[in-house]
């Protein structure tokens, strides 16, 4: 497989939405150029065993997906979240509020959100991906991913509505 | 279907995403037609997805990073992380600077070895060095390694014995004293031939031949070196030819 598809024109058409992909779950540049770097690698050495073709992207997210998880389990193991199943509410949020941040504000903000939710909330806003396709890069159920989404972007959009008020709240502090 | 259950449902719709069929999402996109409350909602819900997405499709890319993956790919090596880039750099260096200090401080010391010995000092009498005594008489020139503290009752085999001295030089090894006894091998009339014996204490040389052993040869230099020890008197026989020429002279 990598003998039939060009190394270089894969690299120029996917390193940089993965690059941001491995930036949004690590939140540091080193950390991401490693991921993306040992995804290509990976594909370098492995990538011959993808029979279908159109499935390249996907194998590639789903492969970066798989060395974070090795990455952090090296670091440290993950803390151990309770999956609310508690009702929740998405907050009134204005696009203006969102427009008002910039990437590195909304990266950081996606990075609070709580772990679970966290990779499917990045493949949901950055990629095209069906859910079916975000529940196989990731490795989990359809269903979970529809959830976690659901309860990830709840809690963003929260973090966005609270950040979005503080200004105000300082300027409240300053008077 | 409430408004809330609608919301939640809508909350999963992407605009311009293919999706796979919501149960019960067609329901919910109904609704947004007849609710116009829930249809502003879902427009701005819209919105800040397109807001978020472009925000954060909007994290630059390192530049040189897809020119590192190519040139990491075409040199066929894994890929060094580049937090450890640096680090790896410094191990080395540490690593070069203590293998640097083992290395001189544990280096095998040649002047504990015999073969560190043989070296050395048939080696400096091929460069060159200061003949102390100059003589051929063989009682004179151990009255002289007796008057510089080396040993005298070492007992060379007749055919040694019988040559002409050329004269002699003491120098200190291993904190013992070596005597250099210089002879005239001539095989010839009217040709030189030098031979030099070198008689040491085998307390200074540890690793030298044990008593009784065959005599042991090897070339250093130009010179061909044969060694033995009887007693505790270490011999080291340098000179030219080969072991067949050494040989002769333990007759």
């Amino acid at each position: 497989m990598p003998d039939e598809i060009d190394f270089d024109s894969l690299v120029s058409r996917f390193y940089g939405p993965l690059y941001q992909f491995a930036f949004s779950l690590t939140r540091t540049e080193a950390d991401a150029c490693d991921l993306t770097q040992q995804t290509f690698y990976i594909w370098a050495t492995k990538g011959h065993q993808l029979r279908d073709v159109s499935k390249v992207k996907t194998w590639l997210f789903t492969t970066l997906h798989r060395e974070f998880l090795n990455m952090r389990r090296k670091i440290v193991r993950f803390p151990h979240h309770e999956l609310s199943e508690i009702e929740y509410e998405i907050p009134n949020v204005e696009p203006a509020a969102v427009n008002a941040l910039d990437a590195a504000q909304v990266v950081a903000l996606l990075n609070l959100v709580a772990e679970p939710y966290h990779a499917a909330l990045a493949l949901f806003y950055m990629e095209d991906y069906s859910y079916k396709g975000i529940a196989e890069i990731l490795g989990i159920p359809l269903g979970t991913v529809q959830s976690r989404i659901s309860r990830g972007m709840a809690q963003l959009q929260q973090l966005i509505h609270d950040t979005a008020r503080q200004p105000r709240r300082d300027e409240k502090g300053a008077a | 279907m409430t408004r809330e259950e609608a919301k939640k449902i809508l909350a999963l719709h992407r605009p311009g995403v293919m999706e796979e069929a919501h149960p019960q999402m067609a329901e919910a996109l109904e609704l947004v037609r007849h609710d116009p409350e829930l249809a502003a909602w879902f427009e701005q819900q819209g919105a800040i997805f397109q807001a978020i997405r472009a925000k954060l499709k909007a994290v630059p890319v390192p530049q040189g990073l897809r020119r590192q993956i190519i040139v990491e790919h075409a040199a066929n090596k894994r890929p060094l992380p580049f937090a450890n880039r640096m680090l790896l750099t410094a191990a080395i260096a540490v690593l070069l600077v203590l293998t640097a200090i083992v290395w001189f401080r544990f280096k095998p010391n040649s002047e504990i070895t015999f073969d560190g010995y043989r070296s050395r000092v048939v080696g400096k009498v091929q460069r060159g060095y200061f003949m102390e005594m100059t003589g051929t008489n063989q009682a004179s020139i151990r009255e002289y390694f007796a008057s510089k503290g080396a040993p005298t009752n070492y007992a060379l085999p007749r055919s040694l014995e019988k040559l002409p001295g050329e004269g002699g030089v003491v120098f200190p090894w291993n904190s013992h004293q070596v005597a250099l006894l210089c002879l005239d091998g001539a095989s010839k009339p009217g040709v030189k031939t030098d031979l030099y014996l070198f008689m040491a204490s085998s307390s200074a040389l540890p690793g030298a031949p044990a008593p009784g052993k065959k005599p042991d040869f090897k070339k250093v230099g130009a010179l061909m070196t044969m060694t033995w020890t009887i007693g505790d008197r270490v011999y080291l026989l340098a000179g030219n030819g080969d072991e067949t020429t050494l040989q002769k002279y333990l007759e």
